[in-house]
């Protein structure tokens, strides 16, 4: 029997004349792991709520639903509730209790389990996943990869036989995304519970998929198992695919189409490579300087800069890389004047930052916060941005023709937090650089970025930096580092490790590197270089 | 006393709690004090609640005949009236059953942590209890929350100059932070349906563990509590005695832990 079943389904939400799902139908096995693909938009989360009864959307719904074998419709509270885990996207959001065990047992509870069960459940559970060591502990001092692993936990709570993931390591770190995916792996593979995820970084986890849906525009365009529908995919979307995919499509390669690193370390162990050329490093006197930079938080707490030095010259972009808690938004705030320094000098256009006094935006410096929503206290992105120019006396034409500029001027008139994670970080981008900046700080601004839209971020930046802006990102999204930075650098125990030219940093780096990096044994880090610097013979045609 | 369930913890301090507070006999003070004092001493920071022992005492010893002339034994007159030997003692009695509750109330405290109480509120009413557990957890997010607001605006050249742009930068930083707490609020919302909040049968996960001992103290002290109450109303010495065992009582189970425990 299939766990899930769904013909003909469309859906238009309320108050809405397109419908957002059109004519969809699949079906799942059970303890098959099903990855779904498409575009912010494109109703990836839409279907997932539909399939769970308690977080559908309203509105006008055609076509039929079953799961366990029931039509939706029949199933009791408790059925759609219990049989069917949801994990959401954002971590901190989904918990909603002040200590790990309480937040463990609240499935449990729900279920209204005896104590005695209840107490073996959670005890089970926090074994498995390993949690025992923070069992007792306050929610708020987990990170965000625990936060999603403690999520998942509760769901299991209550044995459910499917799991909807959506996106729910896209706002994780590499390491934090590896170790909740092969837990999901586990439980898929070990206790056989149906998986549907939805992503749109698919890079670690078709590895581990049997199916893979892709959606495009409400419709599901392909379906089939990961290799046959990414060798299957037309150059144009190329984009969505892991890097590995990618190249093999890119470069014509012979042989099946890879889907993890080990298939992609195989498929390029032959391949010759050129030496890269050197990254042209813009010159010039430093606009933003950083020296013997120390800060902690408390006298005994670790610290999070230790004698740090950093540079930063114009039109030049720099990328900060680090795990999480390595101080990465520590240091924008301390370059921001919004921390101050235990030791040390920063020095602004050849100036000290305390001589600005609390009034660094105006004498061009810019700061892109991690979560953009900040930002925005107006009814629409529109009124947020002639806010300023009103405030400031610029010309409103100057709001219309940046957010033309960023390619966001059909978003004006929304409201800010109905906008998905890259239109907003698009928005804020173009509500900061109304302040004409000469340094532009950001703080992971792919976090939560599908593919297009990073791509689109990586243009305006590049564009910005062609002007003479000059940029410094912090981030652990180590392939948008690869693409778009001049020298990148690793935080770590409050050290700046020197920063390198990018295609050498990654390429000399053996652990905390691109896939592209590790894949050519540290030849190539970024798909660029690869594609020019490849000479390898087992090519049909090269495409360049 | 950490080893046992927090209600018998509460029991028995608050039993003392009330007790002192209720007496201003010598030697209920004494006892009290004496207890107290030293359950303090085991379990860290002694030095802090002699401190205030004494203050307390000597502030009521010294300022109670400023307001009391009673008494026979006239020590010497200020602004013509009487300072006694009477007042004073009485301000000392008055201030040693203060400070003798001061004492048991810091003992509560160093036994029922907030994860104790909550939990001891959260038995006939789990409800409240996640209630509780729940508007923690959004408090303990909207702080740096804020901060972040306030940082991001204030780089974005929202704050203008003089009191009443601060003002009003100050409300726009509200207001933005509110919209993104009503924003996570739905996600928690829906977080807790999606895992059955709302069905009917919800039971309660606890932490701790009540055992047929933690009765057995509990009767006891009760007993003890009842018999010591009726000593001090009704001034029947022999009674007093059950106070002096009930004082002893935390360090008692303080100290069999600290033996089991020293290194």
């Amino acid at each position: 029997m299939e766990i899930l079943n769904v013909r003909g389904l469309s859906f238009t939400y309320r108050g809405a004349s397109e419908p957002v799902l059109q004519n969809i139908s699949f079906s799942l096995a059970p303890g098959s792991f099903t990855v779904l693909m498409g575009d912010s938009g494109s109703g990836k989360s839409t279907l997932l709520r539909l399939i769970k009864k308690e977080l559908s959307p309203e509105g006008a719904k055609k076509g039929s639903l079953s799961l366990l074998g029931k039509p939706m419709e029949e199933l009791t509270a408790r059925e759609s509730a219990f049989a069917v885990g949801f994990v959401a996207q954002k971590p901190a959001e989904q918990i909603v209790t002040d200590r790990v065990w309480h937040e463990l047992a609240f499935t449990g509870e729900s279920a209204g389990m005896e104590d005695t069960l209840l107490r073996r459940r959670v005890g089970e559970i926090a074994s498995y996943f390993g949690m025992g060591e923070w069992f007792r502990k306050p929610t708020e001092i987990l990170s965000g990869g625990q936060m999603q692993l403690l999520t998942l936990a509760s769901v299991m709570g209550a044995e459910p036989a499917l799991l909807l993931l959506d996106e729910p390591t896209s706002r994780l770190d590499p390491v934090a995304e590896g170790e909740f995916l092969s837990l999901l792996e586990r439980l898929n593979r070990e206790m056989g519970i149906t998986v549907l995820l939805a992503t749109h970084d698919p890079s670690r986890v078709l590895g581990m998929a049997d199916r893979l849906l892709y959606l495009e525009a409400g419709t599901l365009l392909y379906d089939g198992t990961p290799r046959e529908v990414c060798a299957a995919f037309p150059e144009e979307k190329l984009a969505v695919l892991p890097a590995v995919t990618r190249v093999w499509h890119k470069l014509s390669l012979a042989g099946e189409c890879p889907l993890t690193l080990r298939e992609g370390r195989a498929m390029l162990a032959k391949a010759a490579f050129r030496k890269p050329a050197e990254t042209v490093l813009p010159q010039g006197e430093p606009i933003l300087q950083a020296d013997a930079l120390c800060f902690r938080f408390a006298r005994e707490s670790a610290p999070l800069c230790d004698r740090l030095h950093l540079t930063l010259h114009p039109g030049e972009h720099l990328a900060v890389v680090g795990g999480n808690g390595s101080g990465k938004t520590t240091l924008l705030r301390l370059l921001c004047g919004f921390l101050k320094p235990v030791a040390g000098k920063i020095l602004f256009a050849g100036k000290p930052l305390q001589k600005y006094g609390g009034e660094l935006w105006r004498h061009g410096m810019a700061y892109l916060p991690q979560e953009p929503a900040a930002l925005f206290g107006e009814e629409t992105v529109g009124e947020e941005l002639l806010l300023y120019c009103k405030k400031q006396g610029i010309d409103p034409s100057a709001a219309t023709e940046m957010a033309a500029t960023l390619g966001v001027e059909h978003l004006l008139s929304r409201h800010p937090l109905d906008l998905s994670g890259g239109e907003l970080q698009l928005c804020a981008l173009a509500r900061i650089l109304l302040q004409e900046p000469k340094v532009l700080l950001l703080d992971e601004p792919t976090k939560g970025v599908d593919a297009r839209a990073t791509h689109r971020i990586e243009e305006a930046l590049h564009r910005l930096t062609e002007k003479g802006t000059a940029i410094l990102t912090v981030t652990h999204d180590l392939e948008f580092a690869s693409r778009t930075a001049h020298r990148c650098g690793l935080l770590f125990d409050g050290v700046l490790s020197e920063p390198q030219p990018t295609e050498r940093f990654f390429c000399s780096n053996r652990f905390y590197t691109t896939d592209l990096a590790r894949m050519t044994s540290g030849a190539c880090a970024s798909e660029n270089t690869l594609y020019q610097c490849f000479i390898g013979k087992e090519t049909r045609h090269v495409t360049l | 006393m950490r080893e046992w369930h927090p209600s018998t913890g509460a029991v028995l301090l608050l039993s003392l709690l009330v007790l002192s507070a209720f007496s201003t006999e010598p030697f209920v003070i004494l006892c009290s004090l004496a207890g107290g004092l030293s359950f303090c001493a085991m379990t860290g920071g002694a030095r802090g609640q002699l401190k205030t022992v004494l203050l307390v005492v000597v502030i009521f010893t010294l300022t109670n005949p400023l307001f009391s002339h009673r008494g026979e034994q006239v020590l010497f007159y200020l602004n013509h009236n009487a300072v006694t030997l009477d007042a004073l003692y009485e301000g000392a009695r008055i201030g040693g059953m203060l400070a003798a509750s001061l004492c048991w109330f810091s003992a509560f405290g160093r036994v029922l942590d907030g994860e104790r109480i909550v939990y001891l509120l959260g038995r006939p009413f789990p409800k409240t209890a996640l209630l509780i557990s729940s508007a923690l957890r959004m408090v303990s997010l909207a702080g740096p929350r804020h901060t972040a607001v306030k940082e991001a605006r204030l780089a974005a050249g929202l704050k203008g100059d003089g009191a009443l742009a601060d003002l009003r930068f100050a409300a726009g930083n509200l207001s933005v932070s509110l919209g993104m707490t009503l924003e996570t609020a739905v996600e928690s919302g829906n977080s807790m349906k999606a895992r059955g909040f709302g069905l009917p049968g919800r039971t309660s996960y606890g932490l701790f563990r009540f055992a047929l001992r933690d009765g057995i103290l509990i009767g006891g002290v009760a007993l003890l509590t009842v018999l010591a109450a009726v000593g001090i109303l009704m001034t029947y010495v022999p009674l007093w005695v059950c106070f002096g065992v009930l004082c002893g009582i935390p360090c008692l189970l303080e100290g069999r832990e600290k033996l089991r425990w020293r290194s």
